[in-house]
């Protein structure tokens, strides 16, 4: 199966050459009563996100005193892979999706200044071609930009996987379901810290370390996208 | 399948009654009615003795039953509103038509529990009950017609709030109509309402002269969705003098 | 969300001579856009934004499924094993049955936080059950415009099911009009495989094409919603979330092209004299024709994109 996802000339099912990152596109504010918005599209995969808050939380219980709190609610369109799924907000992989997203966020988001409050990150996956997470992440770091919430440093996310041999950047649908042993991670560009690593499958030692030196070689390349996309909307006027 | 409560066999049908002649209200109804005239109605109110008020509707073969309980204090959560709220509650009966129900409460009659509020709610004075929660739970023990078995609970509901004494600007009453090719029929029959091809729905204050509540489906030309309105407005005072007659009865 | 008494006060007012907040007339709508087609993995897709305000995408999918919709509970499951075990030979007389030969459309709404600000969670369900539950009863029948009958694959067992999922991404007012402005642009856009059927002996067969497809029938008869709020003693369309708040009572008029009512709905906890209401109605009609002409010349401009070729901008 894995011999299949690398032709003899070293190109991928898609025509990538391995180390090679999708068509990147990205859109800065789009929406007019978020506080800050984003739209992602890797290739295939399309990703929207938005954030709303600092804001005071609706209920008591759910703030802490010294910090604010991030809420992230990740969702997947039901028309948005070729089977039509219909998933319920309850659903325990959205969930965990959902989780992972908001401890990749807590650390770099200056939660301390702004205590007793809340911050809603809202993540709406429109089409689906593999490396869902990672887009999510790089939409959603677009989104607490454009919303001006105070952040450590970009969060910058890339998967890779291994297959035939060689390390592969940035998987598409094709390449996760064949089972390819993948990786996702979140770093910050400027420090070159992690801050997630994901992986739910089993790869040797001897690769990890070339799985994620492309990965996090992945993540340098889209913070420079991202990093353009943050200083084209800045320049565009927009109406208040 | 509910297990608990019913010890038949696994797999069983429901006998098929034989196919009813169809209908044509156009010309004439199976009941004998004028296009423009409604059942006949029985009223009482007091019928469930622990509620604060409830009261019984029967409009032709319709049997609907609604008890009021409240006003009570709000849960925790919305207790620190100005305003009352009111929560209805509508509920086919197991064996109130032609098919079996179940006991949950399925998207029919979520959805008429929500009009059964928005109906009732611009009459009642909930600016008096702040911190306060006033139910009313509809029970309808027979079905002839779903759009008008909600009409009468529309109306047994007020009839019902009147009695457990919460204050109102009027008493809301409701009628519901069917159209028949050019024709509209008032009060359609579960039998009528298999041919129609359109419907309306309009619960009516008929002291204050205001609507409470409207809905129509099918698609109809302007003017007659007007006169089908105009209709059923004076179906709503017609229906007032009974249900106003009853509470005098008390 | 809460308004205060003075704010109210200045909006009612204005409302009553005919000026609002934004310099618009009591019938002006706000600017909105539409665009099909983004979503490549759906049948048919449109978002609709209104100006600074709302924005909705809706999805189509269409899948084949068992005409009578049944689904995954017991009983259901326990009805159709029934059904075979009743044979083939019923299938001609239960397809002359009137509701044996039909599909269905299914719509689901959801949520984005972005109605959080004015509304609380239970509410936000709420409302996305109700509008479900209207965009169902409006699309599934033959007021809804659709041609349920050319749906059905063979009769008394199979049909297209055509899910419409809608996604309210931004909370700007006005949310209802503006879901059937991009439920109908999605309906518009979609494309059904074309299926063949087959009979041999009395038995059916049915072939999916995988490149043939067409277009749905009616789909220029799907209604548009028209929401008139009245505030005061006046009234107006496409109201702000700001103006929401200052009215007692709201009509939805569904209206197709051909200028007929296809429903009616009122919401809020006011109530309304019958003449207004009927004036409402009668405004509502009128706005909701013209609407539905200024969105099929949105429309065809969009077909005729995609025919030729030129991509949809989509989000970016």
């Amino acid at each position: 199966m894995s011999r299949e996802l690398l032709a003899p000339e070293g190109l991928r099912v898609d025509g990538r050459r391995p180390p090679e990152l999708r068509r990147l596109l990205t859109r800065v504010g789009l929406f007019a009563v978020a506080d800050g918005s984003a739209y992602v599209e890797l290739g295939n995969t399309k990703c929207l996100a938005a954030v709303y808050g600092p804001k005071e939380p609706r209920t008591q219980s759910a703030q802490l005193h010294d910090r604010a709190v991030i809420n992230v609610e990740y969702n997947v369109a039901s028309f948005s892979s070729g089977e039509r799924k219909s998933r319920t907000r309850r659903d325990k992989r959205l969930l965990e999706i959902a989780s992972v997203i908001k401890r990749t966020f807590e650390p770099v988001v200056m939660t301390a200044t702004f205590p007793r409050s809340e911050i809603d990150i809202y993540i709406q996956i429109l089409q689906l071609d593999g490396g869902a997470l990672h887009a999510a992440i790089n939409a959603s770091c677009l989104a607490m930009i454009d919303a001006g919430i105070p952040m450590s440093d970009y969060v910058v996310a890339c998967s890779a996987g291994f297959a035939s041999g060689t390390a592969l950047l940035d998987l598409n649908y094709i390449e996760e379901s064949a089972e390819t042993p993948a990786l996702t991670v979140a770093m910050l560009p400027k420090s070159g810290k992690l801050t997630m690593l994901n992986m739910e499958s089993r790869l040797h030692l001897d690769h990890f370390k070339d799985v994620l030196d492309l990965a996090t070689e992945g993540c340098k390349s889209l913070a420079e996208s991202l990093d353009e996309a943050v200083r084209k909307a800045c320049k565009t006027p927009r109406p208040i | 399948m509910d297990r608990k409560r019913i010890a038949g066999p696994e797999k069983s049908v429901v006998p098929l009654p034989a196919p009813a002649p169809p209908v044509n209200p156009q010309t004439a109804r199976p009941d004998k009615r004028r296009r423009d005239q409604i059942r006949s109605l029985y009223t009482k109110t007091g019928s469930v003795t622990q509620a604060n008020g409830s009261a019984y509707v029967e409009a032709g073969n319709i049997k609907v039953l609604c008890a009021v309980y409240g006003p009570r204090q709000s849960s925790s959560k919305n207790s620190s509103s100005n305003t009352g709220t009111l929560q209805c509650d509508f509920k086919y009966a197991p064996f109130s038509g032609g098919k079996r129900r179940g006991y949950a409460k399925d998207d029919q009659e979520k959805e008429f529990s929500l009009v059964l509020e928005q109906a009732l709610t611009p009459a009642v004075r909930l600016e008096q009950y702040p911190k306060s929660t006033i139910q009313a739970f509809v029970l309808v023990l027979e079905n002839d017609g779903s759009l008008a078995s909600l009409a009468a609970a529309i109306s047994c509901a007020a009839l019902a709030l009147a009695n457990a004494g919460i204050e109102m600007n009027d008493l809301v009453t409701a009628c519901a109509a069917g159209y028949f090719g050019s024709a509209v029929c008032l009060d359609p029959t579960l039998d009528e309402e298999a041919v129609q091809s359109g419907a309306v729905l309009l619960s009516y204050m008929p002291v204050l002269n205001e609507v409470t509540h409207l809905i129509q489906t099918g698609e109809i030309a302007p003017a007659q969705c007007v006169q089908a309105v105009e209709l059923c407005i004076g179906a709503c005072s017609q229906i007032h003098t009974v249900t106003q007659e009853a509470l005098l009865a008390e | 969300m809460l308004i205060g008494a003075s704010e109210r006060d200045f909006i009612t007012k204005g409302v009553e001579s005919g000026i609002r907040a934004d310099g618009r007339g009591p019938l002006d709508f706000r600017q909105f856009f539409l665009e099909t087609g983004m979503i490549t993995q759906a049948s048919g897709s449109c978002r609709a934004t209104i100006d600074f305000g709302t924005d909705v995408l809706a999805g189509v999918k269409v899948q084949v499924g068992d005409i009578e919709g049944r689904v995954d509970s017991d009983e259901a499951q326990a009805d159709g094993a029934m059904v075979e075990d009743a044979g083939a030979g019923d299938d001609a007389e239960t397809g002359a049955q009137s509701r044996g030969n039909v599909g269905r459309v299914v719509c689901t709404v959801e949520c984005s936080p972005a109605a959080k600000s004015v509304l609380d969670a239970r509410e936000v369900d709420d409302m996305c059950n109700e509008y479900s539950q209207i965009l169902t009863r409006t699309l599934n029948g033959p007021h809804g415009g659709l041609d349920l009958q050319k749906l059905c694959i063979i009769p008394g067992s199979t049909c297209w099911v055509v899910n419409v999922d809608v996604l309210i991404l931004d909370y700007g007012g006005n949310v209802l009009d503006t879901i059937f402005m991009a439920v109908r642009g999605a309906l518009h856009n979609t494309r059904l495989p074309k299926a063949t059927v087959e009979q041999t002996d009395g038995h059916f067969e049915f072939d999916i094409s995988d490149d043939e497809t067409e277009i749905l029938a009616g789909r220029e008869s799907v209604p548009v919603a028209m929401t008139l709020s009245k505030i005061g003693t006046s009234r107006i369309v496409d109201s702000t979330p700001l103006e929401a708040l200052c009215s007692a009572a709201q009509v939805t008029v569904f209206v197709n092209r051909a200028g007929n009512v296809c429903g009616l709905q009122k919401s809020g906890k006011g109530s309304l004299e019958p003449s207004i209401l009927i004036d409402m109605i009668e405004t509502g009609v009128k706005l909701g024709t013209e609407l539905a002409e200024k969105l099929d010349a949105v429309l065809d401009r969009e077909e005729r994109d995609r025919l030729s070729h030129i991509e949809p901008t989509g989000f970016r």
